[in-house]
C-alpha cells in the first residue's frame, strides 16, 4: 500500500531540479522580444521577466515606445501591466509546490503538480497573446503611419515582418528553464506510469478514483489561489514632475491634485485633475470608448496619495483654484474636506455629483 | 541490424563533409568575385581623374561638398551659407556682404539642393545652385572658380525647402515656403493660423549672366510646400511643388499634419504668370530683402537691399496654378527625362503616384475639378493619374531616372532603393542601403540627358558603418553600380555635414572652364596692388590700412611700426603670384578673426583689433615653398599716446 502513491528515486529527484530550475525564472528573462530594421543594425530588444519589463539596452524601451508613437500603438508600461505584479507569485508557488511533490513523494501530488504547471504555462501564453494583440490591434486613429490592413502584433513565438521591422519572439533563458522543469515532471509522470504499471493496475482494482480524485483537488487548491491573489488591480502611483497627463499633455506637477484610473483591460491612465480625467471619458474625447474598472483620485490632505475617487469627497472653491481651472478638490474624507472648506468656503459634493459637476462645467 | 545502420552512419557523414565543401564553395565565390569587381569599378589610378564631378549639398554644414565620382574621393568643400575659417569666407571684407540679409550677417544657414544650371533640359556646368532653408536664401557658385558668387534672399517666405530646382534652360530657380507665415509679416495669434497664414511660391528670374533677380511670387494657401521640380520638353512653362500640411495644423505636426489622405501637388504656369505680370496684375508689396553679389574687378562682395516685390493673387489670376491631389504628404516631386510623368513620393503613402502631365492639362481644359482652394482649382485625383507603383519600399521620398526607362526611389523607413519601370509601374529591383536614405541622384537622373551608370544614395545615419567616433557620426552616401539588371553596391564614403540633394557631371564639362588663378592686370581692388612697389602703410584716423603683398617667399612690408592701442589694422594682403595652385596664407598673433587664404592675383582683407602693446609676429599660413618657414614678419603696437610713427621696413 505505502509504496503504491509513492513516487520512485528518479521522480523525487527530477521534482527536486524542477523546483531549482524554477527558481531560475528570477534570475533570467522569461521572454525575448527582438526587433530588427535597416536602421536598426544591433537590433532592438524587450526582455519579459516574471516582475518587469526590461529593454536589452537600458534605452531600448523608450526607443520602442518611441518608434511605436508613429503607428500610434500605446506606451508599453510595464508598472500598469498588473501580470508583472502578481506572475512571481505563481512561480514561487510553482516551485515550492515542486519541492513539495519532491518532499511527501505522492504520485497524486506530481500528477496535480504537472496539470497545474501545463494550465497555468497555457494561460500564461494566452495572456502574453492578448497582451500582444491588444498592442498590436488597439492604435491610435490619429497616427501619422497608417498601413491598411496591417495589424502590428508581434508573434507569440517564432518571426515576423512588421513594416521595416523583423519582430522576433523567442523563451528567455528563464522561459526555458521553466519549460524544461515542466518538462521534467510530464517525464516523470510518464515514467511513473511506465514504471509502476504492474503496481497501478493493482492498485485501480482497489481504489480506481483515488489518484484523479486527489489531482482534481490539487488542481481546483491552486486555482482557487490564484484567483484570489490574482486579480487585484494594483494602485497607480504618479510620478510628480516626470508624468505627463494623459488628457491635456501637461506635466502633472501639483501633489495636491492628481488621478488615474484603470481600465477594464488592466491598464493605467494619469491626469493632472479630477476634471482632465472625467473630461477625458467623455464622449468623443481621447477615453470616450474605454470601460474604467476603478477611478482614484489624490487625497489633497495626503499629498501624492491616491484614493479610491468613488469614495473620496469634493469641495469646489473658488478660492481653491485646481491644475485645469474647475477648482476641484479631492479629499479621502468628509471631515478633511469640510475643514478646509472652513477657510476656503465653496461646496462639498460626492462622486456622482462631481462626475455631472465636470460634465456641465465648460 | 548492425551493419546497415554504420553504413547509414558513413553515408550520411559523407553526404553532410561533401555538402559543406560545395556550399562553402560556392559560398566564397561570389563574395571574392563581388569584392573584387565593386573595388576595379571604383578604382581611379594615383594621378588619374575621376569621371564626374558631384556636387552633394552639405546640409548643416551650409556648404557644399565637392566629390569625384566613382572613387568618392572628396576634392573640395565650398563656403556657401556658413562662414568658413579656413579660407575667410564670411570673415575677410570682402566676402562678408555675402552672407547679409535683411535679418543682418548670418553666420550659417542649412544647405538642401543643389543644382546645376541647364540648357535645354541638360546640365551645362556653368553655375551651381544651392538653397539657404533657415533664413530663406538662393546662391549661385560660378563653376569656374568654385566659389559663390551670389546670395539673393527670398521675402516672404519662411523655410526655403523648395529650392532652387531650376528650369531647363535656367530662366528661372524657385523658391517657396516650407513654413507658411502672416504674409507681410505680423504679430498674430498662431492659432489663427489657418486664417492668417499664407504661403508663397517665388520664381526667381536668372540672367544669361547669371544674376538672379526676384520676378514675382504668387500667394498660395497656408500650406507647407515642400520640394518642387521643373517641367521639361512639353511640361515646360511649369513647375511642380508638393505640400504637406494641407490640415493646416501649427501644433504637433507629426499627427496634425498628417490625417488627411491626400495632399497636393501644386502645378504652377509660369509662362502664364510671367503674360500677368508683363499686364501688370502683380501688386507691389513693400518688402525688404538683400541680393548680394561678387563684383569679379575689385573682387569683393555687394550687397543692394531691395524693398518691393511683384505678388500674385491666384484668384485675380486664373490658370496659374492648380492643386493635383496626392497620397501622402508628398515629399519629392519629379518629373521624369520625357517630361511627361510625374513622380511623387508620398512619405506616407504605400504606393508611389505617378501623374501625367497631358491628362493634367485634358483635365484642366475638361474642367475636372472637384474643389477649390482660395481660387485654385483642385483637379480630380482620377483625371490626372497615370499610375500607381505598387509595393514600392516604406517611406518613399525621392525619385530620379536613368533615362533608359527605368526610375529609382529612394525608401526612408525601409532603407532601400527601389528600381521600377515608367510606364508599367512594375518594380523590377531594390537594394538595401545603410541606414535611411533620403535623397538619391543618378548623374543627370532629373535632366532631359540623364548619364546614368550609378545612383548614389545619401544616406542620414551610419550607425555601425564606419569605425566609431564618438556620438556624433557621419552621414554617408552609397555609390551603386546600375549599368546591370540588378543593382550593384560598389562603394561607401562619409559626407560633410548632411547631404541633402546632389548633382553630378561629366568631368569634361567643368573641368575646361576651371580657372587656375586671377589675373592680377585686371584686380581692380581698391587696395589691390601690383607690384611690391606699391606695398605700404596708411593711417586714415584710427584705421590703418596695410596694403601687402605676398610672394614666394615673403610679405611686403614685413615690419610693421606705428600701429596704436585702439587702432583696427585692415591688412590688405594681395597675392603676386600668377602661377597654378600658389596660394599664400595670413595670420596675425593674437587675431580674433580667421586666417586669411589669398589666390593668385587676388586681393584679401582682414582685420585685427590689438589688444596690448608689443610686438606680434604674422606668418604664411599655406605651406608654399621651400622657405616657408621664413615666409613672416613683425607688427608693432604702441600705447594710445606713442610718437612712434606709422613706418614699414624699406626693404
Amino acid at each position: 500500500m505505502k509504496s503504491q502513491g509513492r513516487l520512485s528515486r528518479t521522480s523525487t529527484i527530477a521534482m527536486w531540479a524542477s523546483a531549482v530550475l524554477l527558481i531560475g525564472v528570477f534570475v533570467f528573462p522569461l521572454w525575448v522580444i527582438g526587433l530588427q530594421a535597416p536602421q536598426y543594425p544591433q537590433g532592438l530588444g524587450l526582455n519579459i521577466w516574471i516582475n518587469r519589463i526590461e529593454g536589452k539596452t537600458p534605452y531600448d524601451l523608450q526607443n520602442i515606445n518611441g518608434l511605436n508613437h508613429y503607428i500610434g500603438m500605446q506606451k508599453i508600461e510595464p508598472e500598469s501591466i498588473p501580470e508583472l505584479h502578481y506572475m512571481k507569485y505563481f512561480a514561487m508557488g510553482l516551485a515550492a509546490f515542486a519541492a513539495l511533490v519532491a518532499l511527501l513523494r505522492r504520485r497524486w501530488l506530481l500528477a496535480s503538480w504537472a496539470v497545474v504547471a501545463v494550465a497555468l504555462a497555457g494561460l500564461g501564453m494566452y495572456d502574453f497573446w492578448k497582451w500582444e494583440y491588444a498592442y498590436g490591434h488597439n492604435l491610435d486613429p490619429a497616427a501619422a503611419v497608417k498601413i491598411p490592413g496591417m495589424s502590428f502584433q508581434p508573434p507569440l513565438i517564432g518571426s515576423k515582418q512588421l513594416a521595416n521591422f523583423r519582430a522576433t519572439s523567442w523563451p528567455g533563458v528563464g522561459g526555458l528553464l521553466a519549460m524544461v522543469a515542466v518538462g521534467l515532471a510530464l517525464l516523470s509522470a510518464a515514467y511513473e506510469i511506465g514504471f509502476r504499471r504492474r503496481l497501478r493496475l493493482e492498485r485501480e482494482a482497489r481504489s480506481p478514483l483515488r489518484t484523479p480524485v486527489k489531482a482534481a483537488a490539487g488542481v481546483a487548491l491552486v486555482l482557487s489561489l490564484w484567483s484570489a491573489s490574482g486579480c487585484a488591480s494594483k494602485l497607480p502611483a504618479i510620478a510628480y514632475g516626470t508624468d505627463v497627463c494623459d488628457y491635456c499633455g501637461m506635466t502633472i506637477s501639483d501633489n495636491r491634485y492628481g488621478a488615474a484610473f484603470i481600465t477594464t483591460k488592466g491598464r493605467a491612465h494619469k491626469f493632472d485633475s479630477v476634471e482632465c480625467m472625467l473630461q477625458s471619458v467623455l464622449v468623443g474625447e481621447r477615453f470616450g470608448d474605454v470601460e474604467v474598472k476603478s477611478w482614484y483620485a489624490t487625497n489633497y490632505a495626503s499629498r501624492g496619495t491616491l484614493v479610491d475617487a468613488s469614495d473620496a469627497v469634493y469641495l469646489v472653491s473658488p478660492n481653491l483654484p485646481s491644475p485645469m481651472g474647475a477648482n476641484l478638490t479631492a479629499f479621502a474624507t468628509r471631515g478633511e474636506a469640510a475643514r478646509i472648506q472652513e477657510e476656503k468656503g465653496g461646496d462639498i459634493m460626492d462622486w456622482k455629483a462631481t462626475d455631472h459637476y465636470v460634465r456641465n462645467w465648460r | 541490424m548492425k551493419r546497415p545502420s554504420r553504413a547509414i552512419v558513413w553515408g550520411t557523414a559523407i553526404v553532410a563533409i561533401a555538402a559543406v565543401a560545395v556550399l562553402s564553395t560556392f559560398c566564397a565565390k561570389p563574395m571574392t568575385t563581388a569584392m573584387s569587381s565593386g573595388a576595379s569599378k571604383v578604382y581611379v589610378a594615383p594621378g588619374s581623374y575621376d569621371d564626374f564631378y558631384a556636387f552633394l549639398s552639405g546640409g548643416f554644414s551650409g556648404q557644399v561638398a565637392v566629390y569625384g565620382l566613382p572613387s568618392g574621393r572628396l576634392l573640395k568643400v565650398l563656403p556657401v551659407f556658413s562662414q568658413n575659417a579656413e579660407n575667410a569666407y564670411g570673415y575677410s571684407e570682402e566676402t562678408k556682404p555675402m552672407l547679409m540679409t535683411s535679418y543682418g550677417f548670418i553666420p550659417w544657414d542649412d544647405a538642401h539642393h543643389t543644382k546645376l544650371s541647364q540648357t535645354n533640359g541638360i546640365a551645362d556646368g556653368r553655375w551651381l545652385f544651392i538653397n539657404g532653408n533657415n533664413t530663406p536664401r538662393i546662391a549661385r557658385l560660378d563653376l569656374s572658380t568654385f566659389e559663390t558668387d551670389e546670395i539673393i534672399e527670398i521675402p516672404n517666405a519662411g523655410g526655403n525647402h523648395a529650392s532652387p530646382f531650376i528650369t531647363m534652360n535656367t530662366e528661372y530657380a524657385v523658391s517657396s515656403t516650407r513654413f507658411s507665415l502672416p504674409i507681410p509679416q505680423a504679430d498674430v495669434a498662431i492659432a489663427d493660423y489657418a486664417k492668417k497664414f499664407k504661403g508663397t511660391i517665388s520664381f526667381i528670374k536668372v540672367s544669361p549672366e547669371g544674376k538672379m533677380d526676384i520676378a514675382f511670387q504668387i500667394l498660395v494657401p497656408g500650406f507647407n510646400y515642400d520640394l518642387a521640380h521643373a517641367g521639361k520638353g512639353p511640361s515646360h512653362g511649369w513647375a511642380f511643388f508638393t505640400t504637406y500640411n494641407s490640415e493646416q495644423a501649427s501644433t504637433l505636426l507629426e499627427v496634425n499634419a498628417s490625417k488627411n489622405d491626400k495632399d497636393y501637388v501644386a502645378a504652377v504656369n509660369w509662362k502664364k504668370a510671367e503674360e500677368y505680370v508683363a499686364q501688370g496684375k502683380a501688386h507691389k508689396w513693400p518688402t525688404k530683402y538683400y541680393h548680394n553679389w561678387m563684383d569679379h574687378s575689385t573682387q569683393s562682395a555687394r550687397s543692394e537691399v531691395i524693398s518691393e516685390v511683384k505678388v500674385l493673387d491666384p484668384a485675380e489670376c486664373p490658370g496659374i496654378i492648380y492643386y493635383l491631389p496626392t497620397p501622402k504628404s508628398p515629399h519629392g516631386v519629379d518629373v521624369d527625362p520625357t517630361g511627361e510623368y510625374i513622380a511623387m513620393g508620398g512619405k506616407l503613402a504605400t504606393v508611389i503616384p505617378v501623374h501625367s502631365f497631358t491628362k493634367m492639362l485634358k483635365a484642366i481644359d475638361d474642367k475636372a475639378f472637384e474643389g477649390e482652394v482660395d481660387g485654385i482649382p483642385m483637379l480630380k485625383y482620377d483625371a490626372v493619374i497615370a499610375g500607381e507603383v505598387q509595393n514600392p519600399g516604406l517611406g518613399p521620398l525621392h525619385t530620379e531616372f536613368d533615362g533608359n526607362g527605368y526610375a529609382y526611389t529612394s525608401a526612408f523607413i525601409s532603407s532601400e532603393i527601389v528600381k521600377w519601370k515608367v510606364g508599367t509601374w512594375e518594380v523590377v529591383d531594390r537594394i538595401p542601403v545603410y541606414y535611411s536614405i533620403g535623397h538619391l541622384m543618378i548623374p543627370g537622373g532629373d535632366t532631359m540627358k540623364p548619364w546614368g551608370k550609378y545612383v548614389i544614395a545619401l544616406n542620414k545615419m551610419t550607425k555601425d558603418r564606419y569605425l566609431p567616433t564618438g556620438p556624433e557620426l557621419t552621414q554617408s552616401a552609397q555609390l551603386i553600380d546600375i549599368t546591370g539588371n540588378k543593382m550593384e553596391m560598389l562603394l561607401d564614403f562619409p559626407t560633410i555635414g548632411e547631404p541633402h540633394y546632389a548633382q553630378a557631371i561629366p568631368a569634361d564639362i567643368v573641368m575646361k572652364n576651371s580657372k587656375k588663378f586671377y589675373e592680377l592686370s585686371a584686380n581692380q581692388h581698391p587696395y589691390g596692388i601690383k607690384s611690391e612697389a606699391e606695398a605700404g602703410v596708411e593711417r586714415k584716423g584710427n584705421e590703418v590700412h596695410v596694403r601687402m603683398s605676398t610672394i614666394r617667399s615673403h610679405f611686403k612690408p614685413d615690419n610693421i611700426e606705428g600701429v596704436k592701442m585702439g587702432d583696427i589694422v585692415y591688412f590688405h594682403v594681395t597675392n603676386l603670384e600668377q602661377d597654378w595652385d600658389v596660394p599664400h596664407g595670413f595670420a596675425v598673433l593674437g587675431s580674433g578673426n580667421s586666417e586669411l587664404l589669398v589666390m593668385p592675383g587676388q586681393t584679401r582683407t582682414i582685420t585685427w583689433k590689438p589688444d596690448r602693446e608689443g610686438v606680434f609676429p604674422f606668418y604664411c599660413t599655406d605651406f608654399c615653398s621651400a622657405l616657408h618657414q621664413e615666409m613672416s614678419g613683425y607688427v608693432r603696437v604702441s600705447g594710445k599716446n606713442s610718437n612712434v610713427q606709422l613706418s614699414q621696413n624699406s626693404r
